[in-house]
């Protein structure tokens, strides 16, 4: 094609740049943003807050139950109602179940750590 | 420029964000206003695609530039939008041969006023098949590569040269139908 052509061709298109009809739409927009965005700092946030008090209870619970432990040891045979129970069973199964309950913790908030965000 | 406000945006700063809309926003509502030829339609979509754009602009790998970038996210917006709406019929341009009606055109149209020209422009690109009308505009208006063009529309190297050809044609035998009236007023 003629450059000439070319060239007014390229001058007429110039003049077919369209404005946004709302003059608020860049505003529109960055409300919108802010609104995407809120929901997801609060997130992060309590993010954070989730990692510190799972590593506390993990750093605490263990502590907490070994003292109580200690505490129980003199006695061989807990008499619950007409039940005999062995305190050293008792605290194996706290442990079992701490550690799942932690286990669960963790996985989700390792999943978590990294997703795309 | 851009660059550093991408950077300001990654690093915290919500609001400077808005530099990016405000530079592009015409632009972008050019290109899904070729492809969706209906405004209240092409602003929402572009206001999807800035949001989408600021979602994703950790992706964003700059081996193009943010607006070629953006551009694909818009025109992907509105391919997605144009299958939800109802198909349109696009008029036949007609099949006018001669090869001289864009110089015709040209002392045509050239008489008018700008707001006219303006008026002539948008109201053919809009009669114009959607690939037809943005590839116009991003060559001419935009002045993209064709390279960037393959990138934003993504149609092939071929595809693109055929197209644009093609669109070009279309688009002086749509302004020669729209300015049948003003040419025999002048002759």
């Amino acid at each position: 094609m003629n450059q000439n052509i070319e060239n007014t061709t390229k001058d007429l298109l110039k003049k077919s740049l369209l404005n946004v009809p709302d003059k608020d739409f860049s505003k529109r927009v960055m409300e919108k943003i802010q609104l995407e965005v809120r929901p997801k700092r609060r997130f992060l946030s309590s993010f954070s807050l989730a990692w510190i008090f799972t590593i506390l209870s993990i750093i605490i619970v263990p502590s907490g139950l070994t003292a109580i432990i200690k505490n129980l040891y003199p006695i061989r045979i807990l008499n619950i109602g007409n039940l005999l129970i062995d305190p050293a069973s008792i605290s194996i199964l706290l442990y079992i179940f701490f550690t799942v309950v932690i286990l669960f913790i963790l996985d989700g908030l390792i999943r978590l750590t990294f997703k795309k965000y | 420029m851009d660059d550093a406000v991408i950077q300001k945006v990654l690093k915290g700063n919500i609001n400077s964000f808005r530099y990016l809309v405000d530079k592009y926003k015409d632009m972008s509502f050019s290109i899904a206003m070729s492809i969706l030829k209906d405004e209240f339609e092409a602003e929402d979509v572009i206001q999807e695609a800035f949001v989408k754009a600021f979602k994703n602009l950790r992706d964003f790998r700059k081996e193009s530039g943010f607006s070629t970038w953006l551009y694909r996210i818009v025109v992907n917006e509105s391919l997605g939008r144009m299958r939800k709406m109802k198909p349109q019929r696009m008029p036949d341009p007609g099949r006018d041969e001669d090869d001289g009606q864009e110089y015709e055109i040209q002392e045509t149209i050239f008489h008018l006023t700008r707001d006219d020209q303006i008026r002539y422009i948008n109201k053919v690109l809009d009669m114009m098949d959607a690939r037809e009308s943005l590839l116009m505009r991003l060559f001419y208006l935009n002045e993209s590569s064709l390279n960037e063009i393959e990138e934003i529309s993504g149609f092939s190297s071929s595809n693109v040269r055929v197209i644009l050809h093609r669109a070009r044609k279309n688009f002086y035998c749509f302004l020669k139908n729209e300015l049948k009236e003003e040419i025999r007023s002048i002759l």
